[in-house]
């Protein structure tokens, strides 16, 4: 697959091949990172144990990371969105390293999946807002003090700004994913070019794979520092709805 | 001899090495957070892609709705320069909010 007709070819990897119909690699991985979760939490808490053995401490540390989260960012009020919030991580951060183990597919590397979680954040978001602050929601398009002749003007960049909420969302991790992994992919075949003119080639090919090491380790990295900010906007975003300034 | 106000200031000014050492072993060990932990990822690179996500996406938001606008109202070039303008101010509004840092 990797150098058919000795060409680089970085974006099969991102193909959707149906399973059954209307199911496709994609939905398994979803499925799979569903039931890892809740295996995770499900039987990492099993033992209940005082002193956490490594799966229960695992569950735990996830569990707190993100309450801390949400506590420190949303407020007190926040709370009631922990569920929402720790659901959400843990699905992008298993959608993201599902997609480190080779021969696997990366359904976060997908606009369609990112866009709808986006989504799903930007309806909440703005559903809670107007549930507490009714009417008083829309002020939040026009700052108090504003001479209203710049109403025109203000108003709607306002919206586009809220707007494009949803897109810068859903775009960053998205295209963080699409390029590590495409990046992989490249210095992969790279590896596999050079080594196959044999001789000097394979000495070559050496720094291709070295690079490729350390990009892994980097992908790790940007695996979980992309949960991270898609559940720490999430909590920005909510803070904004709940006390709206 | 004992002289108490002679070890006095040797003795604080060890203390306030040992409180400086102790703060930096601290840090390192990352037992305090520091004051914008979490804000955002440090790293230029990192700054600068996000700023120009928040521009590009708040210019996609602003030509769409522009270009959704002339669809409905039939005015082809109208709207869509409107909403160009409109949503590269966005942008800059993002921009802007994004370094003054959301919180207060």
């Amino acid at each position: 697959m990797a150098v058919e007709g000795k060409t680089i070819d970085a974006l099969s990897q991102f193909e959707l091949t149906p399973i059954v119909a209307g199911f496709t690699n994609s939905n398994l991985y979803m499925l799979i990172a569903g039931v890892a979760i809740s295996a995770l939490m499900v039987l990492g808490m099993q033992p209940r144990a005082r002193v956490p053995g490594r799966l229960q401490g695992l569950a735990e540390v996830s569990y707190q990371f993100v309450h801390g989260m949400v506590d420190e960012q949303v407020g007190h009020e926040g709370r009631k969105f922990f569920p929402f919030v720790f659901t959400l991580f843990m699905f992008v951060l298993f959608g993201n390293l599902l997609g480190m183990v080779p021969y696997s597919f990366t359904f976060t590397s997908h606009i369609a999946v990112t866009f709808t979680l986006a989504l799903v954040v930007f309806i909440l978001i703005t559903a809670v807002a107007l549930a507490i602050h009714g009417m008083k929601f829309f002020g939040y398009f026009f700052p108090e003090g504003a001479p209203i002749a710049l109403a025109p003007i203000i108003i709607p960049v306002e919206i586009i700004s809220y707007l494009s909420r949803v897109v810068s969302l859903s775009v960053r991790l998205f295209a963080n994913m699409v390029a590590g992994h495409v990046m992989l992919k490249v210095f992969a075949t790279f590896v596999v070019l050079l080594g196959s003119l044999g001789g000097i080639g394979i000495i070559g090919a050496a720094a291709p794979l070295a690079l490729n090491v350390a990009l892994v380790g980097f992908e790790f990295l940007v695996a979980f520092l992309q949960a991270y900010v898609f559940a720490i906007l999430t909590c920005i975003y909510l803070h904004d709805a709940v006390h709206l300034h | 001899m004992d002289d108490p106000d002679k070890r006095a200031p040797g003795d604080a000014a060890k203390d306030a090495s040992f409180e400086a050492r102790l703060a930096a072993a601290r840090a390192k060990q990352g037992l305090d957070r520091p004051e914008n932990a979490g804000r955002q990822a440090g790293s230029p690179w990192g700054l600068g892609l996000r700023a120009g996500l928040e521009v590009a996406s708040a210019l996609v938001v602003g030509v769409g709705l522009g270009l959704a606008a002339d669809w409905w109202a039939g005015t082809r070039p109208l709207f869509l320069v409107a909403g160009l303008f409109l949503g590269g101010a966005a942008g800059v509004t993002n921009v802007y909010r994004l370094m003054l840092g959301r919180r207060r």
